[in-house]
């Protein structure tokens, strides 16, 4: 394999994350928290001295709703649809091998996903900047940090969207069950199981960075039991990024391209 | 030993309980063969195991010697012409070229330069800084062929690369399929159309229902192919007025009009026929859009041969 083969494989990923109607998907998806907050801040000018929590904004949409929709979105493109489409053949066929491909999905496609993302969480606050009541709490680190927990949990979502895509030829129902039960449903349930969730790993990294590690409002139904601390939050993600993608890469290196047809 | 570009033992495709391929054990000489076989008999399969799309179930193909899945040299070495557009449709037909180019290892001039070669010599340069998605069906085709050829491939496979191409473009891509021979390259080029094969190649395998029916030279098939009428289906703006100067035509046997813009007509002299076709539509001024060649003829000789 060439390194300029690998080079081009980058570029040609990343050139695929601004393109088609995705990156539409996208932008529309991280168009919602900006939008949510200037809905906020008119309400907030009609009946002042409503107390208005932003942070809420880009906390649950942002994190918890934008950001698995996005990576779903991504991850399924530039995995099953591409190959249903027939255009996965071309880039598998080519000098860099399958886990590289695989690979390449992940580590591009997440940094610039983060990049929209924190476009998207600086408007919000943007937004929120000029309401009568400010933003709450937190200084001007409020987007940097945003943006990192945002970058962790797009890597963890779009590394198991990048192996479903491979593994499983229903990927899409297995994507979507997955990420229902699992991220949306089980935290919600006060169980010991919510902590080998994502979602609630990244609000505990979100809340010893900008709350001291302090529940606040956002834990109101977690009680019986102790939350993660943030070195076993950033373990959990960790291992669960690193697991994903090495299962993408496998799964890369194992699947067989029928055609779209499917057929014979 | 042999000097066989493609090699397959005992050769095996499962999907699910549909057996796709079934114990294929073949050896295919360099130069161009044909892939002949109805829809559904094995040939896309086959390429594409060939090719390293697709693991075989069982059994073993070799192509140069090599195993082709997960084989990067491989992929250096052969070009693949898909049966199925599957495009990047925003992007450009040179940038779609020049990136798969680069994907394969060529710095940015040697692929902008290999492109340029690729599209000009498949006549797609006037067309080649449109988007993909604006292309006819015949351009879609000859992009195809330019990506599959762009990085000197030694070794083409060509899944039903003239299927729904007009006449003239036709004409022209069995010429640029025959001199890739004439270059030292070898082509593996699948159709369910005995007459499009005929054109190439005297080479043939052909498959049906998943299984190596025969290989060898097309002129023991011919025989068995006159004995049933052919079928080609025209596809015209002004098909009823093709259909009356068809009828006349001595090469004709039978004309009928499924659809509004549709024919099918039924020769038993196809040669003649597919060379009369063009005539006559330039003598009446009318356009032909498509022209394909349902396999029910095929599909007959299929029966013959699996059944004596």
């Amino acid at each position: 394999m060439s390194s300029s083969a690998a080079l081009a494989l980058i570029e040609f990923t990343a050139r695929r994350v601004f393109s088609g109607k995705r990156l539409w998907a996208a932008i529309v998806l991280l168009a919602i928290p900006p939008l949510v907050a200037a809905l906020l801040v008119a309400l907030a000018r009609q009946r002042a001295g409503t107390p208005v929590h932003f942070d809420g904004i880009t906390f649950n949409l942002s994190l918890y709703l934008t950001l698995v929709l996005t990576a779903m979105i991504y991850g399924v493109a530039l995995t099953s649809s591409e190959i249903e489409d027939g255009t996965a053949g071309y880039v598998l066929l080519g000098a860099c091998p399958r886990w590289m491909v695989a690979l390449a999905h992940v580590l591009v496609t997440s940094p610039l996903l983060a990049a929209l993302t924190t476009a998207s969480i600086a408007a919000t606050y943007g937004i929120a900047s000029i309401s009568p009541v400010g933003v709450p709490e937190r200084g001007p680190s409020v987007i940097a940090t945003d943006a990192f927990v945002a970058s962790v949990a797009l890597t963890v979502y779009l590394a198991f969207f990048v192996f479903c895509g491979y593994a499983f030829k229903h990927n899409m129902a297995v994507s979507i069950g997955t990420v229902l039960v699992w991220e949306f449903i089980m935290p919600a349930l006060p169980t010991k199981f919510m902590n080998y969730t994502v979602v609630m790993n990244t609000r505990i990294l979100w809340l010893h960075l900008t709350q001291q590690g302090e529940r606040g409002r956002w834990f109101r139904g977690v009680v019986g039991f102790d939350v993660p601390t943030y070195a076993e939050a950033s373990m959990f993600l960790s291992v669960a990024a690193a697991l994903f993608l090495t299962l993408g890469m496998v799964a890369a290196m194992n699947r067989s391209l029928a055609g779209r047809e499917g057929g014979t | 030993m042999s000097d066989a570009v493609i090699r397959a033992d005992r050769l095996n495709k499962w999907y699910g309980s549909v057996i796709a391929l079934n114990d294929v054990s073949l050896e295919i000489p360099p130069g161009i063969t044909g892939l002949l076989g109805p829809n559904g008999a094995g040939k896309t399969t086959f390429m594409r195991i060939a090719i390293g799309l697709l693991r075989p179930s069982s059994g073993a193909v070799e192509v140069a010697g090599e195993d082709p899945w997960n084989n990067l040299a491989h992929n250096l070495r052969t070009g693949y012409c898909p049966e199925h557009d599957g495009f990047y449709e925003w992007m450009t037909g040179r940038a779609f070229v020049r990136w798969l180019l680069r994907l394969r290892g060529r710095s940015r001039a040697e692929a902008r330069d290999g492109a340029h070669r690729a599209l000009e010599r498949v006549r797609l340069l006037d067309a080649a800084d449109r988007a993909v998605g604006t292309y006819s069906r015949g351009m879609r085709q000859r992009l195809k062929i330019a990506q599959a050829l762009a990085h000197d491939a030694k070794l083409l496979f060509l899944d039903e690369p003239l299927t729904g191409t007009d006449p003239l473009v036709r004409a022209e891509l069995i010429d640029l399929i025959r001199s890739f021979e004439r270059e030292g390259r070898s082509v593996l080029v699948s159709s369910h159309v005995l007459h499009e094969i005929e054109a190439l190649t005297r080479s043939i395998v052909l498959f049906h229902r998943g299984r190596l029916v025969a290989t060898g030279d097309i002129h023991e098939i011919r025989s068995l192919i006159d004995r049933h009428p052919h079928s080609v289906s025209v596809r015209s703006s002004r098909a009823r007025e093709l259909a009356a100067a068809l009828v006349r035509d001595e090469t004709v046997a039978e004309v009928s009009i499924p659809a509004e813009r549709s024919l099918l007509v039924r020769t038993r002299r196809p040669d003649e026929f597919y060379g009369r076709l063009p005539q006559i539509a330039l003598e009446l001024g009318c356009e032909v859009e498509e022209v394909s060649s349902p396999d029910d003829n095929l599909e007959a000789v299929f029966r013959y041969l699996t059944e004596r």
